[in-house]
Parts: C-alpha cells; sequence; structure tokens
C-alpha cells in the first residue's frame, strides 16, 4: 500500500527548511544563498525528474528507454572523464566502452533473469535500476582511473627498471594495476559491510516507506547490491585494461609526453 | 665479429639532438667506457641498445639483425640496461635477484642458492644479506644488489649508467674485474666520470655537440 504526501504534508517540510534558515541567520552563518540555492535547485530538479518519468513510465518503448540508457551512460563517461582529472579523448572512449559493457551486462541479467521482468524494458525497474548501477560504476572508475595513471607517473623508475629486466607493460604495472582495481571497489565493498547494521539503504527505505513489507525489500536489496558489485568490477578492471593499453606504448614504456603538464587530482 | 652497428643513427629528445647521424661498429669482448657532459644525452645513448629509447632515424643491428625485428623484452634480458639510480622492489633481497624469473613468460630456470651466494659476495655482500630486508640498505649496498640482478640473468650484454656513483672507492676501482669474476658478457658499455673505470675499458668515446669522440685510453 502506497502512502501518498498530500500537498499540505509537502508545505510542512519545508517549514523544516525555514527552521535551518532560521537558525543560520540568528547565528549569522552567511550559507543563506547556499541554503536557498542548494533547496530550490532540488526541488526543481525533482519535480522535472518526476514529469519526464511520468511521460517515461507511460511511453514503454524499447528504442526510448535503450537510448535513455545510452545518454545516461554517455554523460556518466563524461563526467567520470572529468573528476578522474585524467582528460583524454582515448580514456572517454575506454569509460565509454567499459560502462557500456559492465553496466549493460549487468543490468540485462539483473532484469530478465534476477527480477524477471517482462517486458524487460519495463520503466519502472529499468530506469532506477540503470541508475544506481551507473552511478556506482561511475564512482568505482573514477577512483581507478585516476589511481592508475598518477601511479604510473609516480612510479615511472619502478616501471622503467622492471621493463629493464624484461618485463612488458602488464607485468611492470602489476602492483599499481592492483591497487588501483581495489581502490576502485574499496567504496562499493565498506558500504555492503555496514548495510542493516549501520545504515539501512536509501532503496529500501524508499520501497519500505511506499509499502513493500521488510522481506521482499531486503530480496531487492541484496541482489541489487550484488549486482552493483559486479557492474563496479566489470567495469573498472576493463576501463584499466584499456587504460594501461593507452598509457603504455608498443615497446612497454610509458607514453612520456601523455604525463607531461598533468597534474591529476 | 660486429656484435652491435650503428647505422647513421641520430637521437633527439623533445627536438633538441643528442646525436647526430652516427656510423659506428662495435666488436665482441669489449669493454667501452664513455664520459661526457651532463645533459649531453649519454643516458639516452645507452637505452638504444635494447629499446629502451628508439633513435630518431637510423638502425641499430644486434648480432647482425635490426633491433626492431627482435622481441623487445627478450632483447633486454640479453642487453641488460642498469640505471644509476638503484631501484629494489623487495621485500627481501632474495626476492629482489630473483624477481627477473618470476616473469612467467620467460621459462628461465631461477639460480641456485650457491649461484646467489656466489654473485652476492663478488658484489662484496655476504650472503647473509639474501634474508635482508631491501629497503633497509644503503644507497651503495641497493646499488650492488642491483648489479648482482642484472648478473644473474647472465646478459650477452650488460650496460651501466654510472655504476659507481653510489659506491664506496674500494668496490669502485674493482668493479669490472668483480663483474668479470661472476660472469663474462661479450659487452660492456659504461657511462662514467670515474678515470680509474674508464681506464679499465677498451675504448673510451666522449659524447659531446651531438657526436661520440673516440678518446685515447
Amino acid at each position: 500500500m502506497t502512502v501518498d504526501i498530500p500537498l499540505s504534508g509537502m508545505i510542512l517540510a519545508y517549514i523544516l527548511f525555514f527552521l535551518v534558515f532560521g537558525l543560520s541567520q540568528i547565528n549569522r552563518l552567511r550559507i543563506t544563498k547556499d541554503l536557498i540555492f542548494s533547496t530550490v535547485r532540488m526541488t526543481l530538479q525533482l519535480i522535472m525528474v518526476g514529469w519526464v518519468l511520468v511521460y517515461i513510465f507511460e511511453w514503454e518503448s524499447p528504442i526510448i528507454i535503450t537510448g535513455i540508457f545510452l545518454v545516461m551512460v554517455f554523460f556518466g563517461a563524461w563526467t567520470t572523464m572529468e573528476r578522474s582529472g585524467v582528460a583524454f579523448f582515448q580514456i572517454f572512449l575506454s569509460l565509454l566502452g567499459s560502462l557500456l559493457l559492465g553496466t549493460g551486462f549487468v543490468l540485462l541479467f539483473f532484469l530478465l533473469f534476477i527480477v524477471g521482468v517482462t517486458p524487460w524494458y519495463d520503466p519502472q525497474f529499468f530506469i532506477p535500476l540503470a541508475g544506481m548501477i551507473i552511478g556506482n560504476s561511475m564512482n568505482g572508475s573514477t577512483l581507478a582511473v585516476e589511481r592508475f595513471f598518477n601511479g604510473v607517473r609516480e612510479k615511472k623508475l619502478e616501471i622503467e627498471t622492471k621493463a629493464a629486466l624484461g618485463a612488458n607493460a602488464k607485468e611492470a604495472s602489476l602492483e599499481i594495476f592492483k591497487q588501483s582495481y581495489k581502490a576502485a571497489l574499496l567504496p562499493t565493498l565498506s558500504s555492503m559491510t555496514g548495510m542493516g547494521i549501520v545504515f539501512l539503504p536509501g532503496m529500501m527505505t524508499g520501497q519500505i516507506l511506499g509499502g513493500t513489507p521488510p522481506l521482499v525489500a531486503i530480496k531487492y536489496q541484496i541482489t541489487i547490491m550484488l549486482a552493483i558489485l559486479a557492474s563496479v568490477a566489470l567495469s573498472s578492471f576493463l576501463v584499466l585494461f584499456l587504460e594501461r593499453r593507452f598509457l603504455f606504448s608498443p615497446l612497454d614504456l610509458p607514453r612520456y609526453h601523455l604525463f607531461k603538464n598533468k597534474l591529476g587530482k | 665479429m660486429a656484435i652491435f652497428q650503428l647505422e647513421s643513427v641520430s637521437i633527439k629528445i623533445q627536438n633538441q639532438p643528442v646525436l647526430e647521424k652516427t656510423d659506428l661498429t662495435i666488436s665482441r669482448d669489449n669493454i667501452i667506457g664513455i664520459s661526457g657532459p651532463s645533459g649531453a644525452g649519454k643516458t639516452t645513448f645507452l637505452k638504444i641498445f635494447n629499446r629502451l629509447w628508439e633513435p630518431t632515424t637510423g638502425e641499430v643491428l644486434f648480432e647482425g639483425k635490426p633491433l626492431t625485428s627482435l622481441e623487445h623484452t627478450q632483447l633486454r634480458r640479453e642487453v641488460i640496461l642498469l640505471f644509476q639510480e638503484p631501484l629494489l622492489f623487495g621485500p627481501l633481497v632474495r626476492d629482489d635477484l630473483l624477481y627477473p624469473f618470476s616473469l612467467p613468460r620467460f621459462k628461465q630456470a631461477p639460480p641456485g642458492e650457491k649461484s646467489l651466494q656466489k654473485t652476492l659476495q663478488a658484489m662484496s655482500l655476504p650472503s647473509s644479506y639474501l634474508e635482508k630486508n631491501s629497503s633497509e640498505l644503503s644507497g651503495g649496498e641497493k646499488q650492488r644488489v642491483a648489479i648482482a640482478r642484472s648478473l644473474l640473468l647472465k646478459p650477452k650484454v650488460l650496460l651501466l649508467d654510472e655504476p659507481t656513483s653510489a659506491l664506496d672507492q674500494d668496490l669502485s676501482d674493482s668493479l669490472l674485474d668483480c663483474i668479470l669474476h661472476v660472469h663474462n658478457p661479450q659487452l660492456i658499455i659504461f657511462i662514467s666520470h670515474d678515470q680509474k673505470l674508464l681506464a679499465g675499458a677498451n675504448s673510451h668515446f666522449r659524447l659531446e655537440n651531438h657526436k661520440l669522440k673516440k678518446m685515447e685510453v
């Protein structure tokens, strides 16, 4: 059973906002601008996305849903590249390919086999799941790309020394690869560890509030966490593999010119 | 018979010339010393012998074959370059000595215990150092372990970049003898400013103004 929030309830929620607003005014905390901006932006964005979702849910077209997925992955790859600080077109392409493959595979597997949604493009399932899977894979890939790039730059001498003993790019950068991959998985793993005891995950909370029995909600939460883990692992591994190919020359040495004047983050 | 031939080799780094069209034939059983002002590109010159750097133009032949026709990772085990700044990977000295044998692509059997001990001793390090933590070694000791690590691969050619810079005087003076005591490569090329070491070479070249100039030994 879904309990809708009445308009009066929505208005009352903004009373909570004015409480914070008043607090900052009285104490001259000078965050009034930020408070108003963030609240207005959040409200407008969510109203807009609500309307968009209403329309998308009515369309139920596989072409439109696939198109939305591609747009999400495209912007995901672009944002990830920018956040990682490793701004090269080839890195963008690597991210695009690995996010497309990593998230696409897991998403379809989840929809078709785990939940068994028919049709598979049912937007009520597809859109929120795609959002969660892509979002988490972006975070993982950002860490992977940034760590590997800076690792190769900082350990140039180690890579050269290993290359001088016959190591190829894969062997010479193995330690950096491992550390970057671990860094990519760590946020997902630590959130899995705390889940249920330290905090209740957002999706599960939302489902329970929406009237889903807790035992059904946890089944969704468990399966989505495993799907997120698989997608983060798959896309981070793929992007690291492609990034290594881009950063190393066919002679198994770092392409030195890529590391000049690149500060990374 | 020639082991290396340079055919009109030029090297540029970021459009700055290091070496201009040079022809050179290097015969086997040779020890060559190279000196020159800092920044002249001596290290880069050394790197062209095992493709850690590519000449801008021209060709390098190894045993009569162009370097570009050889598998470069295998080549780098036969023509080994030792950097001026020695780097050990650890955790133990033993792991460092065995690192080149841990790469599964090369089906090269690792050296036995006796061979490890003998090589370390030739570098004036006691065999107990095998179990020592690599990070605890001094700069000179690291340099010696790095040399031992290369020698265990029994390379045909040894390229040494300022090998005595971190060593104390005694070992510096006897470095070439120590190396030849454990392994006899067909060619050693080293960069050095150390006059005593240069005196031990069969020939001495000076890299200056983008040219290799033969010096009196």
